[in-house]
């Protein structure tokens, strides 16, 4: 009993060491996003000699959403002879097939690919594979089908390619819907500290801007060279954001391409959204951990950043065995002076990880972007903290069985909702 | 704002020493007092704290019979699950609520089961709640100032802020301490390691009133700044 009392006074130090390096870390962000230097991305160049671009938008029962973002992408203001439109029907079951072919009869630079074969899995790393095998553009550009791009994102996410060390390039993501409920509002908020500040801030200090997935692009000839998307990885964009500095490639990230999606509007989606994105953060955790250490390309800095950026996800559960081993500890009369805040974790959980972001972090982020009203129901994220922690170590385990089993994974696409076009 | 932050933190500390070394030991004698004045007769007891001496009260909890919380178990246990099936309350704050009373069936089920093995009395209790109060008061204290030294706004009003937070939580730390005594020793004590475990809780009004600061100082500036 005395060695597991020793275990258990040790696991608090540390998980108060860990969760101390998230919070200065995120500290520095915010500092740096605030009072620091400020990157600016390649808005500014004025170059006529643009690439050849496919602009690619993954579909899977999208009738409420797919004419909406094709009719903003043919609006888009890069020279047409230079960009194709390709939405890929990934098995669509409902109109989403009709949509998009009645589109294209109208827009000749509108190329549907349908994947409707049925020994295909369908699965977004899948559609993106076998699209790269036939368009003709250098730089692929993705949007999910919910999203509204202005009419200069693509212009602006393919100017990122001047740079010969640019592999991928992210925009920033806006919540559309934030206007329907007190949910919608909060990931509004949570949003805006993540893009604001922490993909500006990890651009600003030579870090790892996460490619995420939509509002991004990345150079075909780079990511057919790599062996595409891995199917096996639910995170395809995080898989990608680790591959490119594997292979000595950087991410930039473009603050002010933004660009509008849907957020889930109910807590249980969300709760499954949360789980999904912490299954392939862990997934890309097991596979990429090893070649951190080993990578020749990695910068000290990015190594740090990169590991902590990895971990992040599995924090929610170390955070779960903390509570109950400070409960263990409580009644063994073995909670010393050190472990006797260890209650105190909390205060750090709740504001570092529950929400994935310090309350410092979202109040700043929202002030820059000049919230007023919303900036009031920060304290409202503390009540997200334990679905969040719970849901997020859901999809730890299931990463781990994943990983156990080499089973296929399944895309749980988040539930759309038909409304008014506001983008810019 | 490093100057700003040096300020802070001192101010932080500082209020903190004030804390253990006089105000506690001020506000124990007005409630032994009260105490006494209603016919109450608690023996005050020192206590070592971060090597400071403080002082509380010498109660014995109330230990309800096993019959009693086995009937308490079911209600919270039957509460959790009606928490999960209702619709009405969003799944966010049924978990947290379910949390709490996770928390508490945890702690009724040792009661119920091991009351005889439980390694507390008075001195204990209170040399490690106040270890923690102590902690968790310089914690937030730190972790505010560090939030307010970002803040874009005059120093001499972001020392006030701090200054009225710092006497909010000494005034709050006794009322919370008066409501702990009168509950491990008149209800229960199951409250023992809930009013431990549940301390944390009371961080969510420094954030709120962060982030009304911001919210005051977003409204004067709006229109002049983006970021």
């Amino acid at each position: 009993m005395d060695n597991l009392i020793l275990i258990g006074q040790a696991y608090q130090i540390f998980l108060l060491v860990f969760m101390s390096i998230y919070m200065i870390q995120h500290f520095i962000f915010t500092y740096s996003r605030l009072y620091g230097e400020q990157r600016n991305y390649y808005h500014d160049i004025l170059d006529t000699e643009m690439p050849t671009v496919s602009v690619v938008i993954p579909m899977h029962n999208e009738e409420l959403v797919a004419e909406n973002v094709l009719e903003r992408l043919v609006l888009s203001d890069y020279p047409k002879e230079k960009m194709e439109i390709i939405p890929i029907n990934d098995h669509s079951t409902d109109r989403t097939k009709d949509i998009i072919d009645t589109f294209a009869r109208k827009h000749p630079g509108v190329k549907p690919f349908h994947r409707l074969k049925e020994d295909e899995k369908r699965g977004k790393a899948e559609g993106l594979n076998d699209v790269m095998k036939f368009t003709k553009g250098d730089i692929i550009v993705v949007f999910d089908a919910d999203y509204q791009p202005a009419k200069e994102a693509i212009k602006s996410l393919v100017m990122g390619f001047k740079d010969p060390q640019v592999g991928a390039v992210m925009g920033r993501v806006l919540v559309q819907n934030s206007d329907s409920n007190l949910l919608t509002l909060l990931l509004d908020m949570e949003r805006s500290a993540g893009y604001q500040i922490s993909q500006q801030a990890r651009y600003n200090m030579d870090l790892i801007p996460q490619y995420g997935g939509t509002v991004g692009a990345y150079r075909k000839s780079v990511v057919r060279q790599m062996g595409g998307f891995d199917p096996k990885v639910l995170a395809e964009d995080t898989d990608l954001t680790y591959k490119m500095y594997l292979n000595g490639w950087k991410i930039a990230y473009a603050n002010k391409t933004e660009c509008y999606e849907q957020m889930p509007e109910t807590w249980a989606a969300r709760a499954r959204q949360v789980r999904r994105w912490s299954r392939g953060h862990n997934e890309v955790l097991f596979h990429h951990l090893p070649s951190i250490f080993t990578s020749k390309y990695f910068t000290l800095r990015e190594k740090w950043d990169g590991l902590l950026l990895l971990f992040v996800y599995m924090m929610p559960i170390l955070l779960m065995v903390g509570i109950a081993d400070s409960i263990f500890l409580f009644f063994m009369d073995a909670i010393s002076i050190v472990t006797s805040m260890s209650a105190l974790l909390l205060i750090m959980a709740i504001n570092a990880f529950g929400n994935f972001a310090p309350f410092f972090q979202i109040t700043i982020a929202n002030y820059l972007d000049g919230r007023t009203e919303s900036l009031k129901l920060t304290p409202m994220f503390a009540f997200n903290f334990v679905l969040y922690i719970f849901y997020t170590s859901r999809g730890f385990i299931d990463a781990l069985i994943d990983l156990a089993t080499r089973r296929d994974v399944d895309w749980d696409k988040t539930k759309r909702h038909q409304r008014k076009n506001n983008a810019k | 704002m490093w100057v700003d932050l040096a300020i802070f933190v001192l101010v932080s500390v500082g209020s903190i020493y004030f804390y253990i070394t006089l105000i506690h030991h001020n506000a124990m004698m007005m409630i032994h007092e009260v105490f006494t004045a209603s016919g109450l007769h608690i023996e005050m007891i020192d206590l070592d704290i971060y090597t400071f001496s403080m002082s509380a009260f010498d109660i014995s909890f109330h230990y309800n019979s096993q019959i009693t919380l086995f009937y308490v178990l079911l209600l919270t246990v039957g509460l959790m699950l009606f928490l999960v099936y209702q619709t009405k309350i969003p799944l966010n704050l049924v978990f947290w609520i379910d949390f709490l009373l996770l928390l508490t069936a945890i702690f009724l089920v040792y009661f119920i089961f091991w009351p005889t093995y439980f390694p507390y009395n008075a001195k204990k209790y209170f040399e490690l709640y106040l270890h923690a109060y102590v902690g968790f008061m310089l914690m937030s204290f730190i972790v505010f100032s560090f939030s307010l030294a970002l803040t874009p706004e005059k120093l001499g009003k972001k020392l006030f802020i701090l200054s009225g937070v710092i006497a909010y939580y000494f005034v709050y730390s006794f009322v919370r301490l008066a409501a702990t005594l009168l509950l491990v020793s008149q209800v229960s004590v199951v409250f023992v390691p809930l009013m431990y475990f549940t301390i944390f809780y009371d961080f969510i009004l420094i954030i709120y009133i962060y982030t009304f600061v911001l919210y005051k100082n977003t409204i004067k500036s709006q229109g002049l700044y983006h970021g």
